[in-house]
């Protein structure tokens, strides 16, 4: 058996724009270009970017929630774009999803119990009644939730405590795999540590392996094994998340986490501050899609996209100038 | 000493609810001086945002009330005046800018349009040419490129960053002595937010507003604060400056807030195994304990915080430091 649990290879999301009288294509969207990466078994993979990068779409093609337009996602070795509707169900099992918005992911009129139980049901697992019982009350053990939750709605719960149902119902179908997207930029900060603290103790308990997509980069950097950075639909920079910190190589990766407000005020770093905005994906700049922004640009950055550099075997980056 | 532009003392806030009578600021007081910033954090419910909506006295009544206190603008009780006069404070001398740029823009007016309103109210003197280039000024002002030609724009044109932008030139307009900034960068993204936070201080050096800062991001507070009051269940629970409260926290959820925020040490490279968190989580506003509110999820919480004694009040332990904990954790 690999190493590697996914690997992913030339993903591409490609989202079409209509537009005229006869509705024909007249553009399109890259929301993920040609991007590929692997994650090892039991490893957490760390995913940041701002807004519109595409991060969410790629955490959603990996599951194919959104339909992936190229390249191929292997799980365990089998190239999953390729499955059908009934081998797909089956190795959903495996991936499960955890969303951003613990109010709007659960269906406010199920019972605790009810929503946990509805994955076990559709896969047919734990279908004897005292198993299931069982079941749902070590499920809520593992995500530190009362017995009585089971028969509440999810109205009763704090936003804290309804990211715990969210996590425990993707856990329910005892996945191997798991895709966090933002699971906590919703919540207080006071809340924040603690369902990170969660799911790093679910994962060393479970054996988990982890995509986590957040534009914290607090976040992502303490979790994560390693950190790869998107910017435009391109992956641009992976590196261990120790070394990105420190020996960030693409410009972008440096600039983002110099913006990050350091919680020290003795402590007066020197900012790199980003011009302009992000550019449109409808409409990405030639070449680097970073050259506008960047102030490390040449001639070449303008004429072609940088291919990739392997600086070791964790560390990847696409940028012609490196720092 | 700076100019002291804003008293608040002893601020009382309350709602009426079908689940009886709220208070959702108790007892808040604090200063706001020319050219300094103010930070209030605090998490979601602990009543920073209707503080500041006090301050402008935005509360819909009902279900709203300002149950009690003070608010001293330039010496004069902004509480004692008829809400109709308030309008010529509103905007004029207290601005506000708000979290989601989005929703606080009329989409159907250009953002020329919604800039050029604020000099009709405040100084109607002003030609309508001279209201334009005014407007052109002010987006000049706060960094929007070739601004003549994006004063004909609808905010739907408009990136974020650039929506805070013109949210920012219309609260600056005026030339405020106050502005009351509402989580202004929350829903940004960081390199936009570090221009925009940017910006506010190059702005506040030129102009020299006393900024008040709401936000829950402990970060945002460090680097821009002068001071920073901790708001926890509509009380302030610690304020001093900032270094002193990162350096020094004594209220234990301070102390709390602080260590629960991830940290990267560069120079070892190292990662704690665990986040230091506080359990449990923020009690219902409608189900206070007797006693210390945050009794609770406190480590240090004896009898004594339990009721016994009644609630624990502010009280200055080091100059300019005030702490709301009979077990402060101490230098």
């Amino acid at each position: 058996m690999s190493d590697y649990l996914l690997e992913v290879k030339g993903l591409t999301k490609r989202f079409p724009i209509k537009g005229g009288l006869l509705g024909r294509e007249v553009g399109a969207v890259n929301a993920v270009n040609n991007v590929s990466f692997s994650i090892k078994r039991g490893e957490t993979l760390g995913l940041v970017g701002e807004s519109g990068c595409g991060k969410t779409t790629l955490g959603r093609s990996l599951l194919r929630l959104i339909e992936p337009s190229a390249g191929q996602v292997l799980f365990g070795g089998q190239d999953i774009t390729k499955f059908d509707a009934l081998q797909m169900r089956e190795i959903r099992r495996k991936m499960q999803i955890i969303f951003q918005d613990p109010y709007a992911s659960l269906n406010p009129r199920m019972t605790i119990g009810s929503i946990l139980s509805e994955p076990m049901e559709i896969h047919g697992l734990f279908l004897g009644r005292t198993e299931r019982q069982n079941r749902l009350y070590q499920l809520l053990d593992q995500v530190q939730l009362p017995k009585d939750a089971l028969n509440k709605y999810p109205h009763e719960f704090s936003g804290g405590q309804r990211q715990r149902v969210c996590i425990a119902r993707a856990l329910a179908v005892e996945p191997e795999f798991i895709v966090c997207d933002e699971p906590v930029s919703a919540l207080d900060v006071s809340v924040q540590a603690q369902v990170v603290n969660l799911l790093m103790d679910l994962q060393s308990e479970l054996k988990l392996t982890y995509l986590f997509i957040a534009h914290d980069l607090k976040v992502v950097e303490y979790i994560s094994n390693r950190v790869a950075v998107m910017y435009l639909g391109n992956m641009i920079e992976v590196a261990e998340s120790s070394e990105l910190y420190g020996g960030a190589r693409h410009p972008y990766t440096k600039a983002l986490f110099s913006a990050i407000p350091k919680p020290n005020p003795n402590i007066h770093m020197d900012r790199i501050l980003l011009e302009g905005d992000i550019p449109s994906p409808m409409n990405p700049p030639t070449g680097c899609h970073f050259h506008p922004r960047c102030w490390k640009v040449t001639d070449q950055c303008k004429a072609a996209y940088p291919a990739v550099t392997a600086q070791s075997q964790t560390h990847e980056y696409r940028c012609h100038n490196p720092i | 000493m700076a100019e002291k532009l804003l008293e608040v003392r002893d601020l009382v806030v309350k709602f009426k609810t079908d689940r009886g009578l709220v208070t959702a600021v108790n007892n808040v007081s604090f200063d706001v001086f020319r050219g300094k910033t103010l930070g209030i954090v605090g998490e979601s419910g602990s009543g920073k945002s209707v503080t500041a909506l006090s301050i402008m006295r935005l509360i819909p009544n009902p279900p709203g009330q300002i149950a009690g206190g003070t608010i001293s603008f330039k010496g004069k009780n902004l509480l004692d005046i008829p809400l109709d006069n308030m309008r010529s404070i509103r905007g004029n001398k207290i601005a506000m800018i708000f979290q989601e740029p989005m929703t606080s823009l009329n989409p159907v007016f250009t953002v020329g349009n919604q800039i050029e309103e604020v000099f009709k109210l405040h100084q109607s003197e002003l030609s309508k040419a001279d209201r334009k280039n005014k407007a052109i000024e002010m987006l000049k002002l706060v960094g929007i490129p070739s601004p003549e030609k994006r004063i004909n724009e609808y905010p739907h044109q408009l990136s974020g960053g650039m929506r805070q932008r013109v949210m920012i030139a219309m609260s600056l307009a005026c030339q405020p002595d106050i502005l009351i900034a509402d989580e202004p960068t929350t829903a940004l993204d960081v390199t936009i937010q570090a221009q925009i936070l940017e910006l506010m201080k190059k702005l506040q050096d030129e102009l020299g507003m006393g900024i008040i800062m709401i936000t829950h991001d402990l970060g945002v507070v460090a680097e821009t604060c002068d001071d920073v009051a901790v708001m926890y269940c509509g009380n302030i629970v610690e304020t001093a400056d900032v270094k002193t409260l990162f350096g020094h926290p004594q209220h234990p959820y301070t102390k709390g807030l602080i260590e629960s925020i991830p940290s990267f040490d560069s120079t070892t490279g190292i990662k704690k195994e665990r986040l230091p968190t506080i359990e449990g989580m923020v009690p219902s506003l409608f189900d206070l304990p007797k006693g210390c509110n945050f009794q609770d999820r406190c480590k240090s919480a004896s009898d004594k915080c339990r009721g016994g004694n009644g609630e624990p009040i502010l009280a200055e332990i080091a100059s300019g430091h005030q702490v709301s904990c009979f077990h402060p954790m101490n230098y």
